[in-house]
């Protein structure tokens, strides 16, 4: 009886040891064509009157309306810098997964479209357009969920997007290529500063595969982007 | 203006003219000159007859009737004048000239800006010589026919030559029945100067006609009837094209490459195509002049009349200068800051401009993309600084959004002038600033440390321009995930606990803080980290003296080794730092006595501490 206690005490902790010690795995990524340095990788793109600049907070788990999702995160601060307000439409932004062929010569995965799932402006919930008036500066959460979690962390995220002004629309792409541990641009092996903080080197939380339930958390900082997580 | 001066110069001629009858005659011509009451206008200081057909003045002057005061002079009139001259009578020497010319000679235009004294005197000759009556018997006789070439004009304000014309000439001619008295007087103001036309009739001068008339610096040729605000606040130049008909009084054209130096702007603008119309109720019309230049257009309107004017000023999408920062009250006293030219620009404003002395009354909005902003003092940057503007009718400046990238982070703003007093308001928020950026900006002057971290904060003040002493400020912030145990400050205190600064990252500062009586008081400010955590507070004087207390306070779980033993040995200690931001000087003092209740609290973990 006794060592049939023990056999299940035994169990019981090598399963709780194998279970602290699995890492869910989190892709972090760095736009194409910005020089490798410290920190978050953020890209520019500058045009008709708007300057966006993209950082990519990665692909983790995290968990909406109770259920776990693959999430790409991106973070964008648009600055218009003309007279006119632009639109940002929510169904302007997508994310693409990209594959390519896999290592062993098979054919590519095929690419995965997100569309977003949640968009923020600050504090902010966003549901058809992301408004930025003349001569001002906005910040926005973008989150696209895809419903299975086990769907492979993609090398490539390429991001779309779309403005509307009176004067026409503008079209930009970002691609962003994931990082690993080597490069000099992956996070730290270090928890974010605080968890009221959150941030470290700008990376969102690193050292998170899943970020556990999303929800705006309350702060009474002024802060460009909130958390939505406490991991 | 200029067209005075030609008058003035035909004048001369023609008194000229009548003194070559007679080596006596300047005497006669004296008389006839104030006979026809001339005298008011024209005078001369000497005549030189030569011969019966050559002659010069020297000393000539012409002086605005209303006032008596000279505007003109003619140095010299060294002319060779061909004369054909009739005397019917010489007993009365009443003269029926039938033409003259002349060549060379230099007249000096005096002019004052807002004064139109030269307007009058050159109407006032030009009808006194057109009313002149024919000798009795002759008959109506043609008035004479007038040709001066070569001139140098000066236009002269009262310190410096404003403009110069060279090889200028002068045609007086008769048009149609002498008995109309219908004169044309064509001023060729030489080469790229242009040309003005003047037409006189029986009751003086009835039109004006201007064909890219160089003009400069004023507004005066325009305006005949006196428009006061108008001239104390615009000064155009360019070359017009223009027609006044005095006897409507209405006048219409264009001033072509103008530009126009306004006191209400801190720099010239133009050029600058500005039609203009003028009613007959003297109100001054001009509609969307549009003055080009490098940073983009500018778009003018103006509605004016003798008391007040209205105007409308538009810039789009231009190129922000940091000239335009000049029409930002106070901005001249932010020496240590440059803005690079870049970005982009607009702004939307109404002016109206009444009263004597004339008050301006300003309202309107814009927005701005400054590329890059420069403190050369702090070594700070920021970066894409948009913003929009507002100036209400109740004389403030408010910038209601302003934002910026600053030292990896963002700086948001708001605030608000009052033009009347000089009073401002702003609040300043910084969002998840680089500290180790700026602390190698501030400090280190970008020298390579491990200085680290990510700050948060913001910032309420008021205060009033050009006084610093008003600076009144309150706010917080907090730097966190930071490695700063390499600033001056704190590197002192850790050597004085006889501390090492541990390898952690994620120290922490949180201070709440007031400005006031320029020194900034942090209470309460708590640093916190894994091997040493204080708590207290402290000032910055703005002369960088600084005065801080600071008490060690218990860190978490998990604090043993090195931290326990810095406890029992440091902890009863209160830290004085004094000196400078860059000297700053670190002592620990003894605390037995404020220290009791955490001596017990002390006691109660670890047992009776030793007295540090």
């Amino acid at each position: 009886m006794i060592a049939r206690r023990m056999a299940w005490l035994c169990c019981s902790w090598l399963l709780l040891a194998a279970g602290c010690a699995h890492t869910v795995e989190r892709g972090y990524y760095a736009p194409v064509d910005v020089p490798a340095v410290g920190g978050l990788g953020v890209l520019r793109q500058e045009r008709d009157g708007i300057i966006l600049d993209v950082a990519c907070q990665g692909v983790y788990l995290d968990t909406v309306d109770g259920v776990k999702v693959r999430t790409t995160h991106l973070q964008l601060d648009v600055t218009r810098t003309r007279p006119t307000q632009v639109l940002f439409p929510v169904d302007g932004l997508r994310v693409d997964f990209i594959y390519g062929p896999g290592s062993d010569g098979d054919d590519a995965r095929p690419n995965v479209r997100l569309d977003p799932a949640e968009v923020w402006t600050r504090k902010s919930v966003v549901h058809d357009a992301v408004l930025v008036n003349p001569w001002s500066n906005k910040s926005l959460d973008v989150f696209f969920d895809h419903p299975d979690p086990g769907l492979p962390i993609p090398p490539v995220v390429r991001f779309r997007w779309r403005a509307d002004a009176p004067d026409g629309s503008t079209y930009g792409d970002v691609r962003f290529l994931r990082i690993l541990e080597d490069d000099p641009r992956h996070p730290a092996p270090l928890p974010s500063s605080d968890k009221a903080f959150g941030v470290r080197d700008g990376y969102y939380f690193p050292g998170h595969g899943d970020l556990g339930v999303r929800r705006l958390r309350d702060s009474v900082e002024a802060r460009r982007h909130y958390l939505f997580h406490d991991p | 203006m200029r067209f005075a001066l030609f008058l003035g110069v035909l004048a001369l001629g023609l008194a000229t003219v009548v003194l070559l009858v007679d080596d006596q005659l300047e005497d006669v011509l004296r008389t006839q000159l104030a006979r026809f009451s001339l005298d008011e206008v024209l005078a001369f200081e000497q005549l030189v007859v030569h011969s019966p057909e050559a002659a010069s003045v020297r000393g000539a002057t012409l002086r605005d009737p209303a006032t008596g005061r000279v505007v003109a002079h003619v140095e010299r009139l060294d002319a060779t004048l061909d004369v054909d001259v009739s005397l019917t009578d010489p007993a009365n020497p009443g003269v029926a000239l039938t033409s003259l010319r002349g060549r060379g000679g230099r007249v000096l235009l005096r002019y004052e800006e807002g004064d139109l004294g030269l307007v009058r005197a050159a109407v006032a000759l030009v009808d006194h010589i057109a009313s002149i009556p024919v000798p009795a018997g002759a008959g109506p006789a043609p008035l004479p026919e007038i040709a001066f070439d070569d001139l140098e004009v000066v236009v002269h304000s009262e310190d410096f030559p404003l403009e110069r014309y060279v090889g200028a000439s002068v045609r007086v001619v008769t048009v149609g029945d002498p008995a109309d008295h219908r004169i044309d007087v064509v001023v060729d103001a030489g080469p790229r100067s242009g040309s003005l036309r003047l037409l006189f009739g029986r009751d003086g001068l009835r039109r004006m006609e201007a064909d890219a008339l160089r003009l400069s610096p004023a507004l005066t040729t325009l305006d005949p009837a006196g428009q006061d605000i108008l001239r104390q606040g615009f000064s155009p130049r360019g070359y017009l094209d223009a027609v006044a008909d005095l006897e409507t009084d209405r006048a219409w054209g264009a001033l072509e490459e103008a530009y126009v130096d306004t006191e209400y702007v801190p720099f010239l603008l133009g050029p600058a195509r500005i039609p203009f119309e003028v009613d007959e109720e003297g109100l001054l019309l001009i509609e969307r002049a549009v003055f080009g230049f490098e940073a983009g257009e500018v778009v003018f309107s103006l509605r004016a009349d003798a008391d007040t004017a209205t105007m409308r000023i538009d810039v789009d999408d231009a190129v922000f200068e940091e000239r335009f920062l000049l029409l930002v009250p106070g901005y001249e006293d932010w020496e240590d800051v440059t803005c690079e030219d870049g970005g982009t620009f607009e702004c939307h404003l109404d002016l109206v401009v009444a009263g004597d002395p004339a008050e301006v009354a300003v309202t309107g909005d814009g927005g701005f993309h400054i590329e890059r902003v420069d403190s050369a003092r702090w070594g700070l940057v920021a970066e894409d600084v948009v913003g929009r503007f507002e100036v209400t009718d109740q004389d403030v400046l408010s910038f209601p959004e302003v934002s910026a990238r600053f030292s990896g982070g963002r700086l948001r703003g708001s605030g608000t002038l009052d033009l009347a007093d000089d009073e401002y308001r702003l609040s300043l928020a910084a969002e998840d600033l680089d500290f180790g950026r700026l602390h190698a900006s501030l400090v280190t002057k970008y020298e390579p440390g491990t200085v680290a971290g990510w700050m948060q904060g913001d910032l309420r003040a008021r205060g009033r321009l050009h006084d610093p002493d008003s600076f009144l400020g309150e706010g917080q912030f907090s730097v966190r995930g930071g490695n700063f145990w390499e600033t001056n400050t704190f590197e002192q205190i850790l050597k004085v606990l006889t501390l090492s600064r541990g390898q952690d990252a994620h120290q922490r500062v949180e201070t709440s803080f007031t400005v006031k009586d320029k020194v900034v008081r942090f209470d309460p400010l708590a640093i916190q980290s894994d091997v040493l955590s204080l708590a207290g507070s402290g000032t910055v004087r703005f002369n960088e003296r600084i005065r801080f207390e600071l008490r060690p306070v218990p860190v978490g779980l998990g604090m043993f080794g090195q931290v326990l033993d810095t406890l029992k040995e440091e902890l009863l200690v209160k830290l004085e730092v004094r000196g400078t931001l860059d000297d700053p000087r670190v002592t620990a003092i003894p605390l037995n006595i404020v220290a009791r209740p955490f001596r017990r609290f002390w006691s109660f973990l670890f047992g009776e501490p030793v007295d540090g």
